[in-house]
């Protein structure tokens, strides 16, 4: 039996009169997959701001390795915590270079810069940026900053991964070496992953466990097949294409 | 290595000047050159490497300068006490200005900060027991080490030397340092840094508190040198641009930078204030003005990183486009 890292439990969020994460529901365990979906809009990028703590929630508790996160602050409590994050929309600290960078996330682990540097080398190699260490974060194209983002994120040595769309944009080439990088960070370092994601084939091929968000609620969970054959999923999909056509 | 045996190089001859120069006029550029390149580094700390633009840095300048003088002159302290307790009410003050305005995004410290100077430059025009208000606090001149006080520019010029090296050393030391990358990556992307376990709001708060005791230290120096202060000549909000403006120009969050930026315009400045004369007052500062706008418009980050990046041989600028 494998233990739960994070468990989440009737979380809301908020803004105003908007309920855009309502009673929200779910748990993974260590070195598990999971993917987090559902149509634009749904509440997965807050959902992720509420565990990484950038964003703290209305009401709910967040439960991380047994220790009650749920108003933790300030974000970087979190992370020293155990929670990894990336961005939707891609920070790299853009004017330092690649390697720079991903020494930032290990000196959280790594006080020495000589060992934070040294780790960040073996990160850089395991997402196979290490060809560029010298070039400004700034100068790299949307691929090679998203993969510098897990990177910086995995550098901090997290016992949960949040990765949010580290696939959008890219081509099926890239995606296709992606995903085993991912696969085999959960693997080798036993992390528990989750990955909000729009690439359908991507989240199926890669995840165990798949929770499905619409406005704001869990509407299915399952395994990727249960989740597909869902007919409130197919519904929340479906529709939302009919009403954008 | 190489920056290393640069740096000692120069030092040397700096050391080395007085016993060739003789010119008062110029060992009293030099000596204002060595205060404003210690002063722009204090500002460095915080406006240059973790990003956050003070322009009040005038008030820790003077705060420091102030305890000095009214504590020699009204209470009898040696300046040393005067210049410890200058040093601690201006880190005790960017901390009460700083640990608001630090969890709070947007232009509030820069705000602040200005607002905080011109309440300290009000508050000692108005007190006047205690600061003799406009009419300044003259110090008698008494010569010998304990009261910090020399005949000739001489000593001046070796102690404001090693106040340069000093402060120049401390940023080298913390560009390298876990510290400075933290402030870095604070100004770089605040959300980014959390996430990589950076307490944003603390090592902004470290950096002001160190910026500010530097800067107190530098109002200290500026005193005993000029033996004369008035709060418009420590409080203005000129004094602040000047460390903000060295700093960019030489470049922001470079070791070097405010070195270079105050080598720049210091002697500029003095130099167009002896050939203008009196007629045209101020016309140094209208020439700063320009200077700046030239500066950001061409080399917006500075001369010491442009002038890296023209270093750079060709052969690794196009491997670097080829990777782009």
């Amino acid at each position: 039996m494998r233990r739960n890292v994070l468990e989440v439990k009737d979380l809301t969020r908020r803004f105003g009169g908007l309920v855009a994460v309502d009673g929200v529901s779910f748990q993974i365990a260590e070195g598990e997959l999971m993917g987090l979906i559902g149509p634009n809009g749904a509440g997965k990028t807050t959902i992720f701001n509420l565990i990484s703590g950038h964003l703290l929630p209305t009401s709910g508790s967040i439960r991380f390795l047994d220790m009650d996160i749920t108003h933790l602050k300030p974000p970087a409590a979190r992370c020293l915590a155990g929670i990894g994050r990336t961005f939707q929309i891609v920070k790299p600290f853009g004017g330092l270079t690649v390697w720079d960078n991903v020494t930032i996330g290990a000196l959280a682990r790594h006080p020495d810069m000589g060992e934070a540097r040294e780790r960040a080398r073996q990160m850089l190699e395991f997402v196979g940026l290490w060809g560029y260490k010298e070039v400004a974060a700034r100068s790299l194209t949307l691929p090679g900053r998203k993969r510098l983002e897990m990177a910086r994120a995995m550098a901090t040595e997290p016992k949960l991964l949040l990765l949010d769309e580290v696939m959008a944009g890219l081509t099926p080439t890239e995606i296709s070496e992606v995903l085993p990088m991912i696969r085999r960070f959960a693997e080798e370092f036993n992390v528990a992953i989750i990955v909000v994601e729009h690439v359908m084939a991507a989240v199926m091929r890669l995840c165990e466990w798949i929770v499905v968000i619409h406005h704001g609620k869990k509407i299915s969970e399952g395994t990727p097949k249960e989740v597909t054959k869902d007919p409130k999923v197919i519904e929340a999909y479906l529709g939302e294409e009919a009403f954008i056509a | 290595m190489k920056r290393w045996v640069w740096s000692l190089f120069i030092l040397a001859l700096l050391s080395a000047l007085p016993l060739v120069v003789e010119t008062q006029f110029y060992l009293h550029i030099f000596i204002l050159t060595f205060l404003y390149a210690s002063f722009a580094n204090s500002w460095n700390l915080i406006g240059g490497y973790a990003g956050q633009l003070s322009l009040g840095h005038a008030a820790f300048f003077g705060i420091g300068a102030y305890a000095c003088a009214i504590g020699s002159v009204k209470f009898g302290i040696s300046p040393f006490i005067g210049l410890a307790i200058g040093v601690i009410i201006a880190v005790l003050v960017s901390a009460a200005i700083g640990y608001p305005c630090f969890r709070l995004r947007g232009p509030f410290y820069t705000l602040s900060t200005i607002a905080f100077a011109e309440v300290v430059r009000l508050l000692t025009l108005y007190w006047r027991d205690l600061t003799e208000g406009a009419v300044g606090i003259l110090i008698p001149f008494k010569p010998g080490v304990a009261n910090l006080i020399f005949s000739g520019k001489v000593p001046y010029y070796y102690i404001g030397l090693a106040m340069m090296a000093l402060s120049t050393f401390l940023c080298y030391h913390v560009e390298r340092s876990r510290f400075g990358y933290y402030l870095v990556a604070v100004r770089e992307d605040e959300d980014a840094a959390e996430a990589c376990g950076i307490r944003s709001a603390r090592y902004k708060l470290y950096a002001a508190m160190i910026s500010a005791a530097i800067a107190a230290v530098c109002g200290v120096f500026y005193v005993q040198y000029m033996l004369f202060i008035d709060p418009e000549g420590v409080f203005n909000l000129n004094v602040s641009i000047q460390a903000a403006l060295m700093t960019i120009i030489g470049g922001a969050g470079t070791w070097l930078g405010p070195v270079v930026g105050a080598a720049l315009l210091i002697p500029l400045g003095e130099f167009l204030r002896g050939w203008l004369g009196g007629a045209a007052r101020g016309l140094h500062m209208a020439f700063y003005g320009i200077v700046l706008i030239v500066v950001v418009m061409v080399i917006p980050q500075g001369i010491v990183v442009t002038v890296k990046n023209l270093l750079k041989t060709k052969a690794t600028r196009k491997v670097e486009e080829e990777r782009r």
